[in-house]
């Protein structure tokens, strides 16, 4: 993890992500005419450091809107970051050439959230699973049935389906589907997109233990995006919690479950509904995740933070290193 | 608190589907009781007819959904006998509904004021001045700050939270005796979801208002319900208190469903996932729909189990119940 020796798989270094709403006609005519109007800024992602190791599952966790979708789709090369550079094994993206980046690229699969948009709804199977290896010439066309025939099984897909089209399965069945599709080009690293939040909690458990048996077959390294902290809890070996953009803690799941240090990673946890926790009388954490085109001011946390101080509203706090593997942001500590 | 205890029996509950692909019985034989104050939680997958439940009983079934079958009885009167416009008066004064989706419960072109004076005015002879006093004290029952501003704001003004809070105190409004909750929390955050939990909480216990409240989440269940009851393929499998049936589950399915959940203990460890999925609702062959994903289930179980009492206040539908065992792990 973080003493590790050996160099992370995957390194982002200071990256940041900016949506600008572009001013229409209208907006650009009255600034023309003197009035100032700016463009409306979200900064999804804000100054994140990250490193994954090979073989590791990294869980990220925060409310919605707090950028870690924005992160994994940056990890897997969807979006380019505003600011910052990434690492890939010690080599920036930036400087690879067209076709050392195609490579890289296959290594880095990404599994999304909906299994019914991000099928093509005109593919069979076979074609939505066997064109990535066909084409980066991992396997010729004429060897696609024995590849689908040994990957399909081990996805708990019956061979016989692949001629099928993505509307004849169930959820789960298509979630199965892109996890085939994303292992079908032998990744080093699979962004994992919400990737059991739309499915029946039965059917959650069966991707669940598909994904956890693969990753030791395997020896993919992953980013594990959920809201739901006990399938982040489950899953990975070490956890990041995001709040507005920024990430506010970091720590190996053992020590952050055991002990979360951040006010809000700790209302967070208060707040996980679980089987042991019997007609409670619910307390929540006060207001919402505040807009990120108005992000307050130090703190994000700080209007809705239990023990805010004087300082938490003036200066955003500093990443600090707590018991030599944890991070922490915030001006406890 | 004083409040009135009231009653809103289900007895032998039937709502089927005339499709062309055949008939789907998407509610069979449900029974349960509602009683003022007290949370029954009604839990089940998609598909397993918990939803169809609430419309059913808030008389909202369209064809080619029929009740075929079944009582509802709300002081002393069968709802499913009343006549439409009976039903319309009778909605929202004494059962309200949520639905999952407040945006889409809520009429995108009307102003929150307009929907909630349109409430209240279709049930009580009440001025436009009072009504619009009575919806900003609803808004701020339910934690909504600065009502009188925010009753001027249209539905995509709100956050997804704030939202199903404007659908809470909507259902309110009328201080029905009961209210059926379709899943309210699902789509929204964890932090946001406690919110409402507290929001409905208080509400029920004040106003002594029940509440059955439908899930996939057995885990919120165990934090808000008394009493919850287990739907599978149009059945209520298992029925009775949170505690007994979540420490001592006697139907293999509700075992599978508590052991499907990621839990704090058994980190990285294969969750004992539930095989298969669940089964389509067309056509339905008889017998026990669970058995063909069942570990426990023989030649016995292809015939309809019975519900049967087992262990005290705790009912199962099930050949073989987990009796013998001391809980779950």
């Amino acid at each position: 993890m973080n003493g590790k020796v050996d160099k992370p798989m995957i390194e982002l270094c200071n990256i940041s992500k900016r949506f600008i709403k572009k001013l229409d006609i209208v907006a650009k005519m009255v600034s023309k005419l003197g009035f100032s109007i700016s463009e409306e800024v979200v900064h999804a992602l804000d100054n994140i450091n990250l490193k994954v190791y090979k073989g590791e599952v990294v869980g990220i966790a925060g409310e919605s809107g707090c950028g870690k979708s924005t992160l994994g789709r940056i990890v897997a090369g969807v979006l380019e970051p505003s600011e910052g550079k990434i690492f890939y094994n010690g080599h920036d993206l930036k400087s690879l050439d067209q076709n050392e980046s195609k490579r890289v690229a296959i290594q880095i699969q990404m599994i999304f959230q909906d299994p019914f948009s991000s099928l093509n709804p005109r593919m069979k199977v076979r074609e939505i699973i066997g064109e990535a290896p066909i084409v980066h010439g991992i396997i010729k066309s004429t060897e696609l049935d024995q590849y689908l025939n040994n990957l399909m099984p081990i996805c708990g897909l019956k061979p016989s389906y692949k001629n099928r089209y993505p509307h004849q399965f169930s959820g789960g069945q298509r979630q199965r589907i892109a996890i085939a599709r994303s292992l079908a080009v032998n990744p080093e690293f699979i962004v994992c997109d919400e990737v059991v939040s739309a499915l029946d909690v039965s059917i959650q458990a069966q991707i669940l233990n598909m994904f956890m048996e693969h990753r030791r077959k395997f020896g993919f390294a992953s980013l594990f995006i959920s809201h739901d902290l006990s399938v982040i809890e489950h899953v990975s070996d070490r956890v990041i919690i995001m709040y507005l953009g920024r990430i506010v803690e970091e720590a190996t799941t053992e020590n952050l479950f055991k002990r979360p240090l951040h006010p809000y990673t700790q209302a967070l946890f208060d707040e996980i509904p679980s089987f042991k926790k019997r007609h409670i009388n619910f307390s929540p954490i006060k207001g919402e995740v505040p807009s990120p085109f108005l992000p307050p001011s130090g703190c994000h946390f700080h209007p809705r933070c239990s023990k805010k101080m004087e300082i938490c509203r003036k200066e955003e706090p500093k990443t600090i290193i707590v018991d030599t593997d944890r991070l922490v942001k915030c001006h406890l500590f | 608190m004083i409040f009135t205890d009231k009653e809103l029996v289900v007895d032998g509950l039937k709502t089927y589907f005339d499709t062309r692909a055949g008939l789907v019985k998407a509610v069979d034989e449900v029974s349960f009781k509602l009683s003022s104050g007290k949370i029954l939680g009604l839990v089940g997958e998609s598909g397993s007819g918990k939803s169809v439940t609430g419309l059913s009983v808030m008389g909202l079934v369209d064809p080619p959904g029929f009740v075929v079958d079944g009582k509802i009885i709300y002081q002393n009167e069968d709802i499913l006998s009343l006549t439409d416009k009976e039903l319309r008066r009778f909605r929202g004064a004494h059962i309200a509904m949520i639905f999952q989706d407040a945006m889409m419960s809520l009429n995108p072109v009307l102003r929150i004021d307009t929907q909630m004076v349109e409430t209240l005015k279709a049930h009580q002879n009440i001025s436009h001045r009072a009504a619009l006093s009575q919806a900003a004290e609803a808004l701020t029952q339910v934690g909504i700050p600065d009502p009188q501003r925010r009753l001027k704001s249209y539905p995509h003004q709100f956050s997804g939270g704030m939202r199903q809070r404007v659908a809470i105190a909507i259902a309110m409004l009328n201080d029905p005796a009961f209210i059926i909750a379709d899943e309210p929390t699902t789509a929204i955050d964890v932090t946001i979801q406690t919110q409402i939990l507290y929001e409905i909480q208080k509400l029920c216990s004040q106003k002594g208002t029940g509440l059955l409240w439908i899930t996939h989440d057995l885990t919120v269940v165990a934090g808000l319900a008394d009493e919850v009851a287990v739907m599978y393929a149009g059945k209520i499998v298992e029925q009775g208190s949170v505690d007994n049936v979540l420490d001592r589950p006697l139907h293999p399915y509700t075992t599978g469903l508590i052991k499907s959940v990621p839990a704090h203990n058994r980190r990285g460890q294969p969750l004992n996932s539930i095989q298969g999925m669940a089964p389509s609702l067309v056509d339905l062959p008889p017998g026990c729909s669970f058995r063909e994903r069942c570990p426990r289930a023989n030649g016995l179980c292809l015939e309809d189990p019975m519900f049967s009492t087992p262990l005290p206040e705790h009912n199962v539908r099930c050949h073989h119940p987990h009796t013998e065992h001391g809980g779950v792990e």
